[in-house]
């Protein structure tokens, strides 16, 4: 999966799909363990085969609050220990069983200088990644609480049916009552 | 290009990569001087973006405005921020937003084919362009935090942290919307503040 995603992104040899190959490592998750835990710091980068994950933050009264989702074909980790080195604020673990391709930042960064184009698609994931929280922050402020989660089922449907609904009021930032009603009023309307 | 605006950016660049003179001999004649008076528009909603924006002075806000008339702010850019719409930029689309300027502004536009081109021909360039979208990227996602887990008051005060500077040159209204609350709360959380 993560040699047609590469090749869906860049033209590569087969020697060249070896050696990247050869620098990633593979991890099994079972549902409810851990790819990071707060504290802890995050050097890789991290390509999910299959499953879901998310990525969350607790505050002092145990609640949690889910930033992102990742699936199948996305990237998870914390980017922000990643460039600082600094631990983490956020836990990311596995809500199905997961796996995925873990690649260190030493091992990515030589691979970005080997080939341009997989130095490409790192930046593209950069701006997509920006660009993708820029659309939540505008809909954070400026819409409803129904217009918010219309536009979650509609920009992440997998995630809005494969995700718990205490984990998508938690992600709408809404509490689990708000979301039912939402979504009682969303069914009669459709 | 006015050399002192110039030397505002050569500044800036030393905090992410050690770029050369001849370096900056390419940069300068791509940039584009703008000079911002308060309220006049850099970006209006329709239009499609096509540059990277660097603000040498200023304040400059990024706005949605509703069908009701509302404005909504993303965002906000002082001297040696940049600013723009990326997704537009990206997307060749028209933007949804509109950026104008806070206070009498000086910007450098740099076109996008040309920046791209700096890119790919100066590797110091480039250092530096990644370590600015990976700050963006970790911004938007502390502030995405914020949005969801903080109190009205806590959401002012990571403002004030995360935005050092900002609070006193910003209209409260814009601050309200920025953090997306009344204005009549932020009053109440200022007054608590500056009570205590």
């Amino acid at each position: 999966m993560f040699k047609s995603y590469l090749d869906s992104r860049m033209s590569l040899t087969g020697a060249q799909h070896e050696w990247i190959w050869s620098n990633c490592t593979v991890k099994r998750l079972r549902k409810k363990q851990y790819l990071l835990q707060q504290g802890d710091i995050w050097k890789s980068h991290a390509f999910v085969t299959k499953g879901l994950l998310r990525t969350y933050s607790i505050d002092k009264s145990g609640i949690e609050y889910v930033i992102s989702f990742a699936m199948e074909n996305w990237w998870t980790g914390d980017r922000e220990s990643l460039m600082s080195g600094e631990p983490s604020r956020f836990n990311i673990d596995a809500i199905e069983d997961s796996e995925i391709v873990v690649i260190e930042k030493e091992k990515f960064e030589i691979i970005c200088k080997e080939i341009p184009g997989f130095n490409e698609m790192a930046n593209d994931i950069i701006q997509r990644n920006f660009i993708a929280s820029q659309i939540r922050i505008h809909e954070s402020i400026s819409s409803s609480i129904y217009e918010k989660y219309q536009s979650f089922i509609q920009r992440y449907p997998s995630f809005a049916l494969r995700a718990p609904q205490s984990m998508i009021a938690s992600y709408l930032g809404i509490t689990r009552e708000t979301l039912s009603r939402v979504r009682h009023r969303t069914a009669k309307k459709s | 290009m006015d050399s002192a605006i110039f030397e505002i950016f050569k500044q800036y660049t030393k905090r992410y990569a050690e770029l050369t003179e001849s370096d900056f001999e390419k940069i300068e004649p791509v940039g584009i001087y703008r000079k911002l008076r308060k309220g006049q528009y850099m970006l209006q909603e329709g239009e499609t973006w096509k540059y990277h924006a660097f603000i040498a002075s200023g304040c400059l806000r990024t706005f949605s405005v509703d069908e009701k008339g509302n404005e909504h702010i993303v965002g906000f850019a002082i001297s040696n921020w940049w600013a723009g719409d990326l997704e537009s930029l990206k997307s060749n689309k028209p933007s949804k937003f509109n950026i104008d300027a806070v206070n009498d502004s000086e910007v450098i536009l740099f076109p996008d084919r040309a920046y791209n081109k700096l890119v790919t021909e100066l590797p110091s360039f480039h250092k530096m362009v990644i370590t600015i979208h990976d700050r963006s990227f970790m911004a938007s996602q502390r502030r995405i935090l914020s949005y969801i887990s903080h109190s009205a008051e806590e959401k002012y005060l990571a403002f004030l942290e995360m935005y050092p500077g900002f609070a006193d040159i910003i209209p409260k209204n814009m601050i309200a919307s920025f953090l997306g609350i009344t204005r009549e709360t932020l009053s109440r959380i200022r007054q608590v503040r500056d009570n205590q």
